[in-house]
């Protein structure tokens, strides 16, 4: 597993400058959904919002970015903290491996939406 | 003493000749003998003015229950066997004056993260243990080569290392830590701090086995800097500063760490035995 | 040798991790940076999921965002906000001191002992990041409140 080769603090470097990125996206994430482009919130959720962020090829890859930057930060933080509640052989092995596939299953996931939409699917 | 000091002194310290109140001390027992679980024992203890909790704890074995079992040793903060949870922090029993806790039931447990073997006596085993897994010694390929030289060494490199040098192993901070509470492999705020202080030692050269040793599933990034370790430190020995200087030598220093040449050694021999100078009058040895 | 029997004595997480009676200002910050951090990576599940909805069409997203638009919903939504600004601001400040920065310089340890770490900008920094916080939660209070489930503006 990839979880498994690499060093503890490579992981955790990595683990660092993929939150200080989202640190950045997440405030674009934010002011997208409140006052950058629309006036307030009801109106960055309508559907035409919605899916011209997804189609827009700039939204979209900013998007996808802080997905993957997420989905990396979010399940290392799990791995973390399931790693300090228990430290048996098994579990340990199970946690890095479980959380590297979940990890990957909502990157895929959330992917998916993007990529759809910007294949010209959706409804 | 003269009876004309004891006066002067008890004129002008009050609660040094009589108690200044009782206080109910309530104390973990648990003998693995004869319990099956610990329980908690109320002792009535008279409090004098700097009264400490070890003296108190001594009281009750002399005068109450001779059973209580409690580690102790220097009586005055330099041998760290007597850390204990007293009111709900980690302290040393021999530092605590009682009255300084300002309460009138004064809760005594051991150490928490530590194997409870009698009463306040902790099990050391895996605290040391870890204190050995990260090499905490100068480590050097010419260590043995000349006896009767020193390494050099400035008084800014020695500043660097210097508080923890105070360290006496008495494993309040590993009590206090947040994760050594569930994780049981976690090397500690002690091993780490003691990892900083040898691998920033400019005398040594061992920053690749030390890294090694930290910077692992449970070592060194577990540390989530909860500060827990440094607020309980009884000889200011700052912990959670130490491990956060670790990770940036792991961060940005790796490499440069790990091929840094030991400071030299002085091209002087060091007077071994210095002559002793007696006082005027002292009798020829 | 060790002792034929001892007690385990381990704190656990929920004492251990969420101690915060007689702890210094760091420990909470540690304990809501942890409980933030999951409270957010789970939302992020649901959100993924939540967001595919739009692959079905305009009707089923509406429907799901009019379904999710009530008092106890947003209230969910002010939460996962404000424990987003708060891990992600608070993560600057351990990425510093994880850098040396803010955790001041080592000193000799002379009596009473002040913790450098403890006592250095760090902690104001965390205080100014609290500030932070709680201003934009008021600001995503006005938005989902105020502005949407009231219709004030």
């Amino acid at each position: 597993m990839g979880v498994d080769v690499m060093r503890e603090s490579t992981l955790m470097w990595l683990q660092y400058i993929t939150g200080l990125a989202i640190l950045v996206l997440g405030a674009i994430h934010f002011a997208s959904l409140t006052f950058f482009q629309v006036s307030n919130y009801d109106q960055a959720l309508l559907y035409g919002t919605v899916v011209g962020r997804y189609t827009n090829i700039a939204w979209a890859s900013a998007l996808e970015l802080f997905l993957a930057l997420l989905s990396y930060h979010v399940f290392n933080g799990f791995r973390v903290i399931l790693l300090e509640l228990r430290q048996d052989g098994l579990w340990t092995k199970a946690v890095n491996v479980t959380m590297f596939l979940a990890g990957l299953v909502v990157l895929l996931y959330g992917t998916r939406t993007i990529a759809l939409f910007m294949m010209g699917g959706g409804a | 003493m003269s009876e004309t000091e004891r006066m002067a002194i008890s004129t002008t310290l009050e609660g040094v000749e009589k108690p200044v109140k009782t206080v109910m001390f309530r104390v973990f027992r648990f003998n693995p003998e004869k319990d099956e679980k610990p329980y908690y024992k109320d002792y009535e203890v008279p409090i004098y003015r700097f009264t400490t909790v070890l003296d108190a704890l001594l009281y009750i074995k002399y005068n109450l229950d001779p059973t209580l079992s409690v580690r102790y040793s220097c009586r005055m903060g330099v041998c760290g066997s007597c850390g204990m949870i007293i009111n709900g922090k980690e302290r040393l029993a021999c530092k605590t004056i009682v009255l300084s806790l300002n309460s009138n039931i004064v809760t005594v447990r051991p150490l928490n993260n530590l194997p409870v073997v009698r009463d306040l006596i902790t099990d050391f085993t895996p605290f040391f243990d870890k204190h050995k897994q990260v090499k905490p010694y100068i480590i050097r390929d010419d260590v043995e080569a000349h006896y009767d030289r020193e390494f050099i060494q400035s008084m800014d490199e020695l500043m660097e290392f210097m508080m923890i040098t105070n360290c006496i192993k008495c494993g309040l901070c590993y009590s206090a830590c947040p994760t050594t509470a569930t994780d049981e492999l976690f090397l500690g705020p002690q091993a780490l701090a003691q990892a900083y202080r040898y691998t920033i030692d400019t005398r040594d050269s061992g920053a690749k086995e030390r890294f090694e040793a930290v910077d692992t599933n449970h070592g060194v990034w577990r540390c989530h800097f909860a500060g827990a370790c440094s607020a309980v430190c009884p000889k200011g020995v700052d912990p959670a500063f130490a491990i956060q200087q670790l990770k940036k030598l792991l961060l940005y220093r790796r490499k440069k760490m790990e091929k840094r040449a030991p400071a030299h050694e002085s091209n002087k021999p060091r007077e071994l035995l210095k002559k002793v100078e007696y006082p005027e009058g002292w009798p020829e040895q | 040798m060790p002792a034929s029997k001892t007690i385990r004595n381990m704190r656990g997480w929920l004492a251990g991790w969420f101690r915060v009676v007689q702890v210094n200002f760091e420990r909470w910050l540690y304990a809501l940076h942890r409980l933030a951090g999951v409270i957010v990576g789970l939302y992020l599940i649901a959100h993924i999921v939540e967001t595919s909805e739009t692959l079905v069409g305009p009707e089923a997203w509406d429907s799901t965002m009019a379904f999710l638009k009530n008092p106890a919903a947003h209230t969910g939504l002010l939460i996962i906000a404000a424990a987003a600004v708060y891990h992600g601001l608070n993560g600057v400040r351990l990425y510093l001191a994880a850098s040396g920065v803010g955790i001041g310089r080592p000193v000799r340890p002379e009596w009473p002992y002040t913790p450098v770490s403890l006592t250095s900008s760090q902690r104001n920094l965390a205080w100014i990041f609290i500030a932070v916080t709680v201003v934009l939660i008021i600001y995503a209070f006005y938005q989902l409140f105020m502005i949407s489930l009231w219709g004030w503006m």
